[in-house]
């Protein structure tokens, strides 16, 4: 489903991103975390063709980013930390919108489908100014999720979410893995990311650090000595001791 | 304190003289730059480089002295972008503005209000001195000046008069707004000054205003003489006065005149200052847009949730047409904007300016003595409205790229081609203006029975408005596309978003821009002129007369459409290799 070599991306002479490589399959979740400044975003908006990488290959769904990118972007919905809307648009016409970019042919129906499971039902004429940030965020989840793309990418899911959103977030996302979406989750959350993904990518200073599942990482950190937590593990492998003071 | 707002200045002055030089790494940006800084050499420092020549001054060329109708026409302007606020009143467009860092760290800040208001208008000042250096640069030609000093003086105290004056009515505005009766009683005064304003203008016009002399027998003397007489007859002479105080050190002959003219010129400025200072009780509620904008934002972080007090920001109306959810992808994207477009009315402006527009034409015209004068003003207006719109119309309507720009990882995550989301954009705008320019057209060509002493046949009418149906459209297709093209190629030198930068700050920038527009739209204009001319000129000898003028178009616009066509092309790669991370601030 995600397919990506040799990625990298430099603003100027510094290096957000480099020779990174990993794939998603299709059902498969991953979380991609890291220290501020990692590089995920920027991985995330390359994967997406909001900025072009420097190198590297992108293949969505069989189709390269770079080659076909209409074809790729078809099967893609990203979901940016800070939710992006049309100030202008309500509720119903920002689907109305995504359905007739994406060509969703039974958009009414999905559109209905996905306001309820959302609870946005009460707000479809309402515009993004008389919204609350979660509601945005979930209006945004609801374009995103509008045309079934094969490829779903989060960047920190859950913020501006209330506890109940967040119980929904995690099973909307959940759904979409089983139905056979790949899914990449970035987020600082480390909990979330041990509660739903099935592989983590570790990046630090744009580089990949590791890869792997949490029994593989586990296993590949025998100093651990038990402990499976991957906060404890994320420390250590971004130099930090337990209490999280820097490891000369 | 004021060391304070001084370091901050001075950072964020230096910062963005940085932040220019760094985006001139990019090539783009150093080839327009350097473009831009010849022409600015050629136009107007090279006579600061080249052989001292003698001043000439304006009047040289018409053997009259014309500093008297310089001064009745820049106070006849002043009064007019004095009045406008008022008649035109823009909720928060000219009041103070604070950055929302600025905002997050001076509001909360021990500091008080006034300190505040200072130092915003010290801020001010910069936009001012830039304002004042690009204008002198283009209108006031050093080399057209005995005394270009003056002028530069002259400037700076108009320029920064007009900023405290469009700060202190949007302050007494917009309070009024807040406060009904309580903050009208609290601004009574300001209210009466402005209505005794315009009642003593409508009463002048109506009984005082003296006809103009027929200046084709009597010469262009009696002309210079009747407008001077206008500025200083009757209560004319006291509405314009304290403008004509402003704009007359510019014209002083000699250093002892400039001194003794400029001390009344500063004591207004002073009463302006007076006047916002003296508003500050108003400030927090007449601060600003973003304030109100960051206080919302901070009372929804503070309770977790939405209080239903703020206002939206746009009015839900129904889109134009319904979208289908299958077909061309791009054209959600003009749905979009058509719905942008009518829900945040960039053309709202249009209705008043038409009121004005009739209401000054009405004026002249009922001085001509002439029975049917209705049809005459309003095809006049309508057509003048339309050549209006083709021209300022593109910067007006920017319901386009240079908005969604600000929204590009949205746009970049979409399916859709580049050219098809470049041809999208461009559509809404530029299918707004001919859909307005048509209307007016088609008014001028019903009503309009003559123009001065040519009488215009109906079948003329056709002739010329059909022409100018055909030209129009694509006069503003060319303009819209040359904004849309600076927006991609150097959104960093380009306003984006829909919010109008007013006031004197924004001034130079937008004297800048619109000159570089005007340039390119000329050269782009060549190949269709050449059309025209080879398609009109030989069929006008051949005896076909002003017949050949909408084929003459008609294939010129064609012209247009196909440089158009090969723009749109050209932009969609552009827009699909653009990379926005090449234009954030630091890189």
């Amino acid at each position: 489903m995600i397919e990506i070599e040799g990625l990298a991306k430099y603003y100027g002479t510094f290096a957000a991103v480099t020779d990174l490589s990993f794939r998603v399959e299709a059902g498969e979740v991953l979380g991609l975390v890291g220290p501020n400044g990692a590089g995920k975003t920027t991985t995330l908006r390359c994967m997406v063709g909001i900025i072009p990488p420097a190198h590297g290959e992108i293949r969505i769904c069989g189709h390269s980013l770079t080659r076909d990118p209409l074809s790729a972007k078809q099967n893609i919905a990203f979901m940016p930390d800070e939710p992006r809307l049309f100030e202008y648009l309500t509720v119903r016409e920002h689907l109305q919108f995504t359905a007739r970019i994406y060509g969703v042919h039974d958009f009414q129906e999905r559109a209905e489908a996905l306001l309820h499971e959302l609870e946005l039902s009460d707000k479809v004429n309402a515009l993004p100014a008389e919204l609350s940030r979660g509601m945005k965020q979930k209006l945004v989840i609801a374009c995103g999720l509008l045309h079934s793309p094969k490829v779903l990418l989060f960047d920190e899911p859950l913020t501006g979410l209330d506890p109940l959103g967040i119980r929904r977030m995690k099973s909307t996302i959940l759904k979409r893995s089983q139905e056979g979406a790949a899914i990449v989750i970035s987020s600082h959350l480390l909990h979330l990311v041990e509660e739903l993904c099935h592989r983590v990518l570790i990046l630090n200073q744009g580089r990949k650090v590791i890869h792997g599942s949490l029994e593989e990482i586990q296993r590949s950190l025998p100093e651990l000595r038990g402990d499976t937590s991957l906060e404890e593990m994320f420390l250590r492998i971004t130099g930090h001791a337990e209490d999280g003071t820097a490891i000369p | 304190m004021t060391k304070i707002f001084l370091f901050y200045l001075g950072c964020v002055l230096k910062n963005q003289i940085f932040s220019w030089f760094r985006r001139l790494k990019q090539p783009k940006y150093l080839v327009s730059g350097l473009v831009g800084l010849g022409y600015f050499y050629l136009m107007f420092f090279r006579q600061f480089f080249s052989r001292p020549r003698r001043p000439v001054s304006l009047p040289a060329a018409l053997d009259l002295n014309m500093v008297p109708i310089l001064e009745a026409a820049f106070t006849m302007i002043l009064f007019a972008i004095v009045l406008l606020p008022w008649l035109w009143p823009s909720r928060g467009g000219y009041a103070l503005k604070f950055t929302e860092a600025e905002i997050q760290f001076f509001f909360p800040a021990p500091l008080s209000r006034r300190a505040l208001i200072n130092f915003r208008l010290a801020k001010m000042q910069l936009g001012v001195l830039f304002g004042v250096l690009v204008s002198f640069l283009v209108f006031g030609r050093a080399r057209y000046l005995e005394h270009p000093q003056y002028s530069f003086v002259t400037l700076w105290i108009i320029y920064s008069f007009l900023a405290l004056y469009y700060v202190g009515t949007a302050l007494t505005t917009t309070s009024l707004a807040e406060h009904g009766t309580s903050g009208l009683r609290r601004h009574v005064w300001a209210l009466a000054i402005v209505a005794s304003l315009v009642v003593s203008v409508a009463v002048w016009a109506k009984w005082f205003f003296p006809s103009p002399p027929d200046f084709k027998a009597s010469g262009v003397d009696s002309l210079v003489d009747w407008l001077v007489k206008i500025t200083e007859s009757g209560p004319a002479l006291y509405v314009l006065y304290p403008f004509k105080v402003l704009v007359r050190p510019a014209f002083s002959p000699d250093g002892a005149a400039f001194l003794l003219r400029l001390i009344p010129a500063l004591a207004i400025l002073g009463f302006a200052y007076f006047w916002v200072m003296r508003a500050d009780v108003s400030f927090e509620e007449a601060s600003l847009e973003r304030a109100r904008k960051m206080a919302a934002l901070l009372e929804v972080a503070k309770s977790g949730g939405w209080k239903r007090t703020r206002r939206p920001t746009a009015k839900v109306r129904r889109p134009m047409f319904n979208l289908s959810p299958t077909g061309f992808a791009a054209t959600a994207i003009f749905w979009k904007n058509t719905i942008s477009l009518g829900r945040l009315g960039s053309l709202r402006v249009l209705p008043a300016v038409v009121v004005i527009a009739v209401g000054m034409t009405a004026i002249f015209a009922s001085r001509s003595h002439q029975g049917n004068w209705v049809p005459t003003i309003v095809g006049s207006v309508a057509g003048t409205m339309a050549a209006f719109l083709t021209l300022i119309g593109p910067n007006l309507v920017r319901d386009d790229l240079r908005c969604d720009l600000l929204q590009i990882d949205l746009l970049k995550s979409y399916p859709v081609s580049g050219w098809g989301v470049v041809l999208a954009e461009i559509m809404a705008p530029v299918a707004t203006l001919a859909l307005w320019q048509w209307i007016l057209l088609l008014i001028a060509i019903l009503t309009l029975p003559d123009i001065g002493k040519t009488h215009l046949t109906l079948s003329l009418r056709i002739l010329l408005g059909s022409s100018a149906a055909f030209l129009f459209p694509c006069f503003s297709l060319i303009g819209v596309l040359i904004q849309n093209a600076a927006a991609l190629i150097m959104p960093g030198w380009v306003r984006l978003g829909k919010e109008r930068v007013r006031g004197i700050e924004a001034m130079g920038q937008n004297i800048i821009t619109m000159t570089a527009t005007v340039l390119i739209m000329a050269l782009t204009l060549i190949p269709a002129g050449l059309i025209f001319t080879v398609v009109f000129l030989p069929a006008y000898l051949a005896g076909y007369g002003l017949a050949a003028l909408p084929v003459a178009s008609l294939l010129a616009a064609l012209g247009l459409l196909a440089e158009a066509g090969i723009a749109i092309f050209w932009l969609g790669r552009l827009y699909d290799q653009f990379d926005v991370s090449l234009e954030s601030p630091g890189s």
